[in-house]
């Protein structure tokens, strides 16, 4: 690599992590539900960019797929682990009468129960405001099947809201 | 009503969003080492070409970290199925001292003596001032990420530990070897795979690396195929014990907690629907499942799950007892292989695995209370190493972690336990 396409490379990863880095971290945490680990997977994500500059220079389609790739990795595999630590600190916290910042909704704990495949699902509509057609596209997926999952994932969240303000 | 929903969900997701603010200087700086390692790299790599033409049948690791220099060390062939070829193994017994309990960081191999005194087997750190959560390292000229899962002071006096894509034993003697290694996960692509270091068990006199091999194709359904694997330090073949595969939207059990081996048989810890449902499988050598065996088979139906949470298991090393640690960490349990009796049981609140079981006469059982991820806890350390009894009906707690966030040991992953010897 030569070293003006190396500075070609570095001024341009400069440039995506500094629009990029902030809103594809939010998304990778709304979906993972983990600070520290959303970060992760978007420094993850940035160094893939990085490294194929010359096949997906500055794509924020790339990195956003990367991005959710990750985090659906995350939730499958390691995630699994942090989140029984997070469990854990949580039920310290309570323990302790401390409390570290404001609670999360009823609507985004729904959410965070859902199953990773719609909660993927519904972080790209609603909070990453995909069209269908375009999750499908991101997720490898029909239309019809994103639809599915959006409309399931509706419908157990309206059922665990109901049940809150039953209780 | 769903136009109504459709809003508060866009609008609480976009609060929820809101609460997360990334430290960027931090990120950024972060970034700027990760593309100085992957830059310093390629020029080891392009160095090491002549190297491997003489050194054919070896792989080469490369430690690079933030560590100009470059440690180059041989081993095995980096496959799922090879044995360590280039050095003999060690059988050297531990060294005076040897440490009965082996933490993980991630940063590196930590190993804690029962006093809670800590030495750094291996130090994955690299750099000062602020920190990445996890080191590199390039295997083989692929990079692979030093996540540690699990790590074990083994019978032979040597350290084994998973990373995210290898499980790697540091003999006695100090050479170093990859027993099985994967390509390096690539977000961006439809495949990952994984490895994840289970136990280390003796079988038939041999001591053997237990691990899952787990390969998954992404899309919005996950469909992949997992191996559990025994594979013996002495160089002796692998033992695909089990292999199954799962695709579309089915239930998606898979490996969750600890693998254990004693008398034959293996105990898994399974999770279905992302942990929904969790129970114990217990396999035969040849990885059959031995129908209703041990205290919480297979549920006829998973979505209707009769169990709280299974987070660990070990079998006692006769086989005639399985420990268990089980909702969420807040009891202990102890039970008969024979009938699937409950013999004792003992409330800890200690957290989640691993948990290990010693049968020395008195049924000692020891848990690690989780690590906190990154942050110190109150006492202004992380993690914390307890210790239970069953048999005594007692609970010690002892901090192990004094470690704080600029120290490059720093620990932010405490996940396995061995028994002294």
């Amino acid at each position: 690599m030569s070293a003006e396409s190396r500075r070609h490379r570095d001024d341009g990863i400069a440039d995506l992590f500094s629009t990029a880095y902030e809103p594809m971290c939010r998304l990778a945490f709304v979906i993972v539900g983990d600070q520290q680990l959303a970060e992760e997977i978007v420094m993850d994500a940035l160094m893939n960019v990085y490294r194929r500059w010359d096949r997906v220079e500055r794509s924020p389609e790339y990195l956003r797929r990367s991005v959710v790739n990750g985090s659906r990795t995350a939730l499958r595999s390691k995630g699994r682990a942090r989140m029984k630590v997070r469990r854990w600190a949580a039920r310290e916290r309570v323990e302790d009468g401390v409390i570290d910042g404001p609670e999360s909704s009823h609507v985004v704990d729904a959410v965070r129960r859902l199953p990773e495949r719609q909660r993927t699902c519904v972080a790209l509509y609603y909070f990453e405001d995909l069209a269908v057609a375009d999750i499908a596209g991101l997720l490898g997926c029909s239309q019809g099947t994103v639809k599915s999952q959006l409309s399931k994932a509706r419908e157990s969240i309206r059922t665990a809201l109901e049940s809150h303000h039953d209780g | 009503m769903t136009d109504e929903l459709d809003r508060t969900i866009s609008a609480e997701l976009g609060r929820e969003a809101d609460r997360f603010g990334p430290d960027l200087p931090s990120g950024r700086s972060r970034l700027d080492r990760r593309v100085q390692r992957f830059h310093r790299r390629r020029v080891a790599v392009a160095g090491l070409t002549s190297a491997l033409i003489l050194v054919v049948g070896t792989a080469v690791w490369t430690t690079l970290d933030d560590d100009p220099s470059v440690r180059v060390e041989s081993f095995g062939p980096p496959s799922p199925t090879s044995t360590p070829t280039d050095s003999v193994a060690s059988t050297a017994p531990p060294a005076t001292g040897m440490t009965p309990v082996v933490v993980a960081t991630g940063w590196g191999v930590v190993v804690t003596d029962g006093n809670g005194a800590q030495r750094v087997v291996e130090d994955l750190s690299g750099g000062t001032g602020s920190w990445d959560y996890r080191g590199t390292s390039t295997i083989d000229g692929r990079e692979v990420v030093q996540r540690i899962s699990r790590a074990y002071s083994d019978l032979q006096g040597g350290v084994v530990y998973g990373t995210d894509n290898a499980i790697v034993w540091l003999p006695a003697d100090g050479s170093r070897h990859v027993l099985a290694w994967v390509a390096p996960l690539d977000l961006a692509t439809e495949l990952s795979e994984s490895v994840d270091l289970e136990d280390v068990v003796v079988i038939d006199g041999s001591v053997q690396v237990v691990y899952t091999q787990t390969t998954i194709h992404t899309g919005l359904d996950f469909n992949g195929t997992a191996q559990l694997v025994a594979l013996p330090l002495d160089g002796g073949d692998p033992n695909q014990v089990e292999t199954y595969s799962w695709e579309g939207t089915g239930p998606d059990w898979q490996y969750y907690g600890q693998v254990s081996y004693a008398d034959g048989k293996y105990t898994v810890v399974r999770s279905w629907n992302q942990g929904s449902c969790t129970w114990i499988d217990v396999l035969g050598p040849d990885g059959t499942v031995e129908p209703g065996a041990g205290p919480y088979p297979r549920p006829a139906d998973p979505a209707s799950c009769p169990y709280d949470a299974i987070e660990a298991v070990s079998l006692s090393d006769d086989g005639s007892e399985l420990a268990v640690v089980r909702g969420a960490g807040q009891t202990l349990e102890r039970y008969s292989m024979a009938d699937g009796t409950l013999i004792a049981s003992l409330p800890t609140a200690l957290g989640q695995e691993p948990v290990a079981i010693d049968d020395d006469g008195s049924v000692r059982t020891v848990a690690i209370r989780a690590a906190c991820q990154g942050q110190p806890d109150a006492s202004g350390g992380c993690g914390e190493l307890a210790s239970a009894s069953i048999a005594r009906g007692d609970l010690v707690r002892a901090p192990i972690a004094t470690i704080t966030p600029d120290d490059p040991r720093w620990v932010t992953d405490i996940d396995a336990v061995v028994l002294p010897n």
